[in-house]
């Protein structure tokens, strides 16, 4: 697949951001507002801009086109593993200018340390006990951090990186997404947030701040990364 | 003042010594370090070719020579090393069977659900006799209904001089 072309549907699908067709009987023109003012939309009056351009060019049609909630990605983490540096270093720059040509930006490129697995045999196939053989497999492994990425680019470029991978590297793809508070909590934040002091103010400050402080990690951190849960980009733990 | 100052330098060499520790029970210099992986007995009139492949030991690997079968499943933490090998010895069993004296080499590639087999020969084949396009077709039907994957063979010819790099 042409990353050109590839781009293009990115940025059109962006957008749009991720249209789903309805076939729907037909409508007037304030039944289709309702709808747009009933579903929670991130900026209303674009978002009703885009919807009367599409409709005008699709006006013979009896279609409503609905906008699905787009998700949004903090940062995704593809995290490669293979027997063979090189091939793994390769991949990895193929993956990063891929990214450039998205215009998704590229948080950094870590390299955890290879793990060797380690056999100690025995070498004769009858007694000889203090005869042995020691057979090793590295694994080598690389994770590319991408920051701010949308679920339609995010499909797009995944796909297009998996296509392409090499025999004999495994991936691990780690997404963290970003959510709406819910609304039930949000109308508490809104009445509450008169009520809070200086004290509260402080706190919450010196936890962003930890928070920062914990983006910029040293690489050697990163030395045991298997599973997602303790390098979350954003907490504190 | 000469048996300190031996003293003194021993103290100072050992410090710069390697971590092989010389006792009774363990050899770790290299002429004692026998193993029986990648040998190949010699022929009386060196006249045994061996691939650049089986010419260089196993330790040699990631160094001067890759592995002949690429998948992932004896990376750490992954599953499938078993299954993956069994059907790698079953593919190479039954390909050196069906191009019976054909084939030098075999190299196996495995991506998502397709198995790339490539196969070098370096026999040179009359092109009406042996029909070598029935073969490779029925081999990747075969291959691919039992493995339930899609198999995918690639035959290279290779010169007799690319092929064998050294006689034993």
């Amino acid at each position: 697949m042409n990353l050109n072309s590839l781009s293009r549907i990115c940025r059109v699908v962006g957008k749009c951001r991720a249209i789903t067709v309805i076939p729907v009987k037909p409508f007037s023109h304030t039944c289709m507002e309702k709808t747009l003012k009933q579903s929670e939309i991130v900026s209303s009056k674009k978002h009703f801009k885009d919807i009367i351009v599409l409709k005008s060019s699709l006006s013979s049609h009896d279609e409503l086109i609905v906008d699905e909630k787009e998700k949004l990605y903090k940062a995704i983490d593809i995290f490669v593993k293979s027997h063979e540096e090189a091939v793994l270093d390769s991949y990895i720059q193929f993956c990063s200018s891929a990214a450039e040509q998205l215009d998704i930006p590229v948080h950094r490129v870590l390299t955890p340390k290879f793990i060797i697995d380690r056999m100690t045999l025995l070498k004769s196939k009858h007694i000889f006990k203090k005869h042995r053989v020691q057979y090793e497999i590295r694994t080598h492994k690389k994770v590319l951090q991408l920051k701010r990425l949308t679920g339609s680019t995010a499909q797009v470029y995944l796909e297009y990186i998996q296509r392409n991978l090499p025999a004999g590297v495994a991936m691990h793809v780690h997404k963290w997404e970003l959510e709406r508070i819910p609304a039930h909590i949000q109308a508490e934040i809104k009445s509450n947030i008169s009520q809070l002091t200086d004290e509260d103010w402080e706190r919450e400050s010196n936890f962003l701040k930890k928070i920062e402080t914990n983006q910029s990690q040293n690489a050697s951190d990163y030395e045991e990364y298997e599973t997602t849960g303790r390098f979350l980009i954003g907490t504190t733990s | 003042m000469n048996i300190a100052k031996s003293v003194a330098n021993k103290k100072f060499l050992l410090t710069f010594a390697p971590t092989v520790i010389k006792c009774s029970s363990l050899h770790a210099t290299a002429l004692l370090c026998k193993s029986q992986a990648g040998k190949h007995k010699i022929s009386k009139f060196n006249t045994k070719p061996l691939t650049y492949d089986q010419a260089m030991k196993p330790d040699a690997i990631g160094w001067k020579k890759s592995h002949l079968t690429f998948h992932t499943g004896n990376l750490h933490g992954e599953e499938g090393a078993y299954q993956l090998m069994y059907e790698d010895k079953f593919i190479r069993n039954f390909i050196m069977g069906t191009f019976y004296r054909m084939i030098s080499g075999i190299v196996i590639k495995r991506r998502f659900n397709i198995v790339d087999v490539i196969a070098t020969s370096d026999v040179s084949v009359p092109p009406g006799g042996y029909r070598m396009d029935f073969l490779i077709g029925y081999s990747e039907r075969l291959l691919s209904a039992y493995l339930k994957c899609v198999v995918k063979i690639h035959m290279v010819k290779i010169s007799v001089d690319n092929s064998h790099y050294k006689y034993i």
